[in-house]
């Protein structure tokens, strides 16, 4: 039994659960199904179900929605077993397109919204700030899809390193997570009296559900990738 | 017992210690909590646990190698302002860590003094988180909103950069704002500075 961050008790999820209550339980897991390629018609199938209809790996998507229910998820050796290196980099990979091609655009022009009542140079602050930020995650993710992933399938393919992975590797996500959340007290705090309410609403949705997302990504790259390139390299 | 303000002295000499508890008694307004010899393990966990006002260490008690940076040692321990108590040649440069200098030649009177100007810029360091910045940490934030160093501002200000410091965790704790891209935004959403003077 594992403690979930809203302090229940529960086992980890089995592919026996309805998907429907899987997303009842934790909305965040939405944008899980439509990455991994499930649409969001759930209807009362199975996980299990879902996975084998639309060709999902069903270890790889529980493993994923673990991570995303239950704070400090850590897989077990049994788990990480169960799962491919190219189902979860694939994963990996369609999430990046996800934050890059929509969610960072979707905020950005909510954040052009939700200041247009103000003068031109608040206007300039926050945008400037915010492309700062998007163009640093960019970054990140572009070092991981040149560097990581690609070593991460080799590995997988049975290349050895000479030494230590994490010799190798400079995977810092601090900064990236210290500006959204600069991003976050600034919208909640330090608005314009201009702005307009229901806009700050819908805006700070959208940011404390990106925050979580992202974590929940780091989370995946810390628990999951990472022990499994150590173990492919026979760390 | 009247609200005197409490007092960690740390030196080794008894003589001291003593003259300087019994110069406060005489004063009044502070009060020695405790007296310690070092700042070996026990000695820290003691300021830690029992927080004073004020800290008043003599410099003697660290090693030549590490009087440079011994400030922030007691920055680890407590928030409190730390002032010198000069018994011996010490150099400059390795005092101005330091809320401040007693000599043993100084008055009483000269004591005191430097005892309050140093808790009440501690008061300026204000702890609550209810109410907005202070005047020093919104001139501190225009600094940083700037891109200077903390080097720099403690300069500009001739304050101490362990003073910089904890303006800066001080500013971020109430404003929820860790980055210097952040801290720019406030500040100028708040017309602190004109957008102007960063580019």
């Amino acid at each position: 039994m594992t403690e979930t961050k809203y302090g229940q008790t529960e086992s980890r999820l089995s592919g026996k659960m309805k998907a429907a209550e899987l997303v009842d339980r934790d909305i965040n897991i939405l944008g899980v199904f439509s990455r991994m390629g499930i649409p969001l018609r759930l209807g009362d199938s199975t996980i299990e179900e879902l996975c084998r209809k639309y060709n999902v790996d069903t270890a790889t998507f529980l493993l994923v929605c673990n991570i995303y229910i239950q704070e400090d998820y850590l897989p077990s050796d049994q788990e990480l077993s169960q799962i491919k290196m190219n189902g979860i980099l694939s994963y990996l990979r369609l999430s990046h397109k996800y934050y890059l091609s929509s969610a960072i655009s979707s905020l950005a022009s909510m954040l052009e919204t939700l200041m247009e009542p103000c003068g031109e140079s608040q206007r300039k602050v926050i945008r400037k700030f915010y492309n700062e930020y998007k163009r640093e995650l960019e970054k990140h993710f572009e070092y991981e899809e040149t560097n990581i992933f690609p070593l991460a399938e080799a590995l997988a393919s049975g290349k050895k390193l000479s030494g230590d992975i994490f010799d190798q590797l400079e995977d810092d996500h601090s900064n990236i997570e210290e500006k959204i959340h600069d991003l976050k007290s600034i919208v909640t705090k330090y608005l314009p009296s201009e702005c307009k309410e229901e806009m700050i609403t819908v805006t700070l949705l959208m940011i404390h559900y990106l925050e979580n997302d992202l974590e929940r990504h780091t989370a995946i790259e810390d628990t999951v990738l990472l022990p499994m390139m150590s173990k492919a390299n026979g760390e | 017992m009247e609200n005197k303000k409490s007092i960690a002295l740390i030196g080794p000499s008894p003589l001291v210690a003593k003259g300087i508890e019994s110069i406060l008694s005489e004063m009044g307004e502070f009060r020695v909590e405790f007296v310690l010899a070092d700042l070996s393990p026990s000695s820290e966990a003691r300021i830690k646990n029992t927080p004073a006002d004020i800290i008043i260490v003599d410099p003697m008690i660290f090693g030549i190698e590490e009087r440079g940076n011994a400030r922030n040692r007691f920055s680890a321990l407590s928030g409190a302002p730390c002032l010198a108590l000069q018994t011996n040649l010490v150099d400059e440069e390795s005092l101005k860590q330091y809320d401040g200098v007693i000599s043993i030649y100084d008055s009483p009177v000269s004591i005191i003094k430097k005892l309050r100007k140093a808790s009440e810029s501690d008061q300026d360091l204000s702890h609550s988180d209810t109410e907005g910045l202070s005047s020093r940490e919104k001139e501190i934030l225009v600094c940083v909103a700037k891109g200077m160093l903390n080097k720099e501002i403690a300069d500009y200000y001739n304050i101490s950069i362990y003073t910089v410091i904890t303006h800066r965790k001080n500013i971020t704790r109430k404003t929820g704002i860790k980055t210097v891209a952040g801290l720019t935004v406030y500040a100028l959403l708040n017309n602190l500075i004109d957008i102007n003077s960063i580019e």
